[in-house]
């Protein structure tokens, strides 16, 4: 190979070589310093008994406290994970549902939510649980 | 592979091709045999899975009958430069470490991921009918996106009996590892190993490939079909790989349609330039004895794509939106041409997590090792894929996109993402040889 065949190779090595690298070293220190689980297997295993409680298909609502300072990108997140948890049931972001699944991160009374028209089917804990929503097809 | 591009009985030249190959051809007919049975047949997933296997058993058996009239293929594999192994060792082997580390450490992958294409495999899977993510209430996850991934997802978790995350992980390094490697072999087998090495170098040296596998989205799936498409037409024509190779080909470019819509353009691009980019009556010729091959490949797949679209699939996005403003209005509106450019542009200058933009260090490249002759249509034909490509994003923006700015600011980099294994190919095979190198012989 002559030198400019060789320079335009190191060109192309030597970009890979350090990009590659050092997206390689911030991974290992990421790596390192990881929680020892993932955010994902964290959040859905929260939803994991009401799951197993679910049918094999149908719709369910979904509920979650507006108090709780999270933003918008989260919140949607929040939504997506519980529907990725709870598949093959439709998770909808409505309480206009017979069935209503939560998602509190503050305390919530099952009086208040029975204030609300919302019967408790059963408590789950860590800010889930599932009513039965009473006002469901009586409009 | 060898059941559809034959070859005799022993190790034949293109077999290391093959077999980088097999892996990701093999999920993307697993998931359209699962995806079929299911939903044609009404089947469960077992009865998919076991029809899968009968297909699998059916084209080994094909394989080993047409090896008899096979003719042999020459083995003339170079070693190339040791040096440049050693660089090419390092770089994949830390680009694969990487992908293993985020995977360990991220195994549902990342926000399309589980919003999008393993909450698709769950429905398949889960869901006693196959129809299940489709329903309109679930539009936030795109019921109109293709299903390679989640249905050879799937399709896994009913052969293994349960929903393993790690095969999910398997599935994304799978088409990673073909993504870096078949662009590689490629260039080896029509030009010289020092040329693959370095396509090798531009694909694994890139973070946004190796991010981007590991967050489990299908950029790199598309655009390792669009890049196999590529090669196997190259090696059809230039290598004398013929009919077979040609309908391959095909296949991975309807493939590329049954991962991610964008392949449709992809398909459409394919043909039309197969056929018209020619130099002379004669390649004319030549390239025309291939094509039907190459379209009776891309349409078995595409049949599966139409299927799916016509059946289940609600309209995309796009097309949803453009039917409340006309696109062509959007495409009389100059200002989104200059918009559109200008937000292409300094994504290409800021593509790829790499040191220097890729622009410049091809460019320093191609300077550096001299523009082939275009004698023949082929030479460009994979660098002017990719361009139409591109050129056919960048007007899809124009007439489709409802929030331009915020989709160019979101969505410009997967894109690119997905030209990238071919630009490289096609940019590689456009440049000279090293003096020197290897070079190779006849098929």
């Amino acid at each position: 190979m002559s030198p400019r065949n060789v320079l335009a190779v190191l060109l192309v090595a030597g970009v890979s070589f350090f990009s590659i690298g050092k997206f390689f070293q911030e991974i290992s220190d990421f790596y390192a310093r990881r929680p020892e689980v993932d955010g994902v297997t964290q959040f859905t295993a929260r939803y994991a008994p009401v799951r197993a409680m679910l049918p094999e298909k149908g719709v369910i609502g979904y509920l979650a406290d507006p108090g709780a300072g999270a933003d918008e990108l989260t919140a949607t997140a929040e939504l997506y994970l519980v529907q990725y948890a709870l598949a093959p049931v439709i998770v909808v972001n409505s309480t206009d549902q017979r069935y209503v699944v939560t998602n509190f991160h503050t305390m919530v009374t099952t009086g208040s939510m029975a204030d609300q028209g919302f019967k408790l089917v059963r408590e789950f804990g860590n800010g889930v649980a599932v009513f039965e929503n009473e006002k469901w097809g009586k409009r | 592979m060898r059941a559809v591009w034959p070859a005799a009985r022993g190790w034949g030249g293109h077999d290391p091709l093959r077999l980088a190959m097999a892996p990701s051809m093999g999920l993307g007919l697993l998931s359209l045999v699962y995806f079929a049975v299911r939903t044609v047949g009404g089947a469960g997933g077992g009865m998919a899975v076991g029809a899968f296997a009968v297909v699998a058993l059916g084209l080994a058996g094909l394989a080993w009958w047409r090896a008899a009239g096979a003719a042999a293929e020459t083995r003339d594999w170079a070693k190339g430069p040791g040096w440049l192994w050693w660089i090419f060792g390092a770089v994949a082997g830390m680009a694969a470490l990487t992908l293993a580390l985020i995977l360990v450490a991220s195994p549902h992958g990342e926000w399309d991921a589980w919003s999008i294409w393993n909450l698709r495999a769950r429905f398949l899977f889960r869901a006693v009918e196959a129809t299940a993510p489709f329903d309109p209430l679930l539009n936030s996850s795109h019921p109109d996106y293709p299903l390679l991934v989640p249905a050879s997802v799937a399709g896994l978790w009913t052969w293994n009996g349960g929903e393993a995350q790690w095969l999910a992980a398997a599935v994304a390094v799978v088409f990673w590892a073909s993504a870096v490697l078949v662009p590689v072999l490629v260039l080896a087998r029509l030009r010289s190993t020092t040329l693959g090495l370095t396509a090798g170098l531009a694909l694994a040296g890139m973070p946004l490939l190796t991010r981007n596998a590991s967050a489990m989205y299908a950029d790199v799936v598309v655009g390792y079909f669009f890049a196999a498409a590529a090669g196997l037409g190259l090696l059809a024509v230039e290598k004398g790989a013929g009919r077979g190779a040609a309908a391959l080909a095909g296949a991975a470019a309807g493939l590329g349609a049954w991962s991610k819509n964008e392949g449709l353009l992809f398909c459409g691009i394919v043909v039309v330039t197969f056929v018209g980019v020619v130099r002379s009556r004669e390649e004319w010729r030549e390239r025309w004895q291939l094509a039907g091959a190459l379209v009776a490949g891309m349409l078995a797949v595409l049949a599966f794509v139409g299927h799916f679209k016509y059946h289940y699939a609600p309209a995309n996005d796009l097309v949803a939106v453009g039917k409340g403003v006309s696109m062509g209005a959007r495409l009389l509106d100059f200002s989104r041409y200059s918009a559109t450019f200008w937000g292409m542009a300094e994504g290409i200058f800021r593509f790829g997590d790499w040191m220097l933009p890729p622009v410049i260090v091809f460019g320093g490249w191609l300077a550096l090792q001299g523009i082939r002759k275009m004698d023949r249509g082929m030479v460009f034909w994979p660098f002017l894929v990719g361009s139409l490509q591109l050129f056919g994003y960048l007007l899809v923006y124009v007439a489709g996109s409802e929030r331009l700015e915020w989709q160019l600011e979101t969505s410009v980099e997967r894109l690119l993402l997905q030209i990238w294994p071919v630009a490289v190919l096609g940019v590689l095979y456009l440049g000279k040889d090293s003096a020197g190198t290897e070079r190779r012989g006849g098929p």
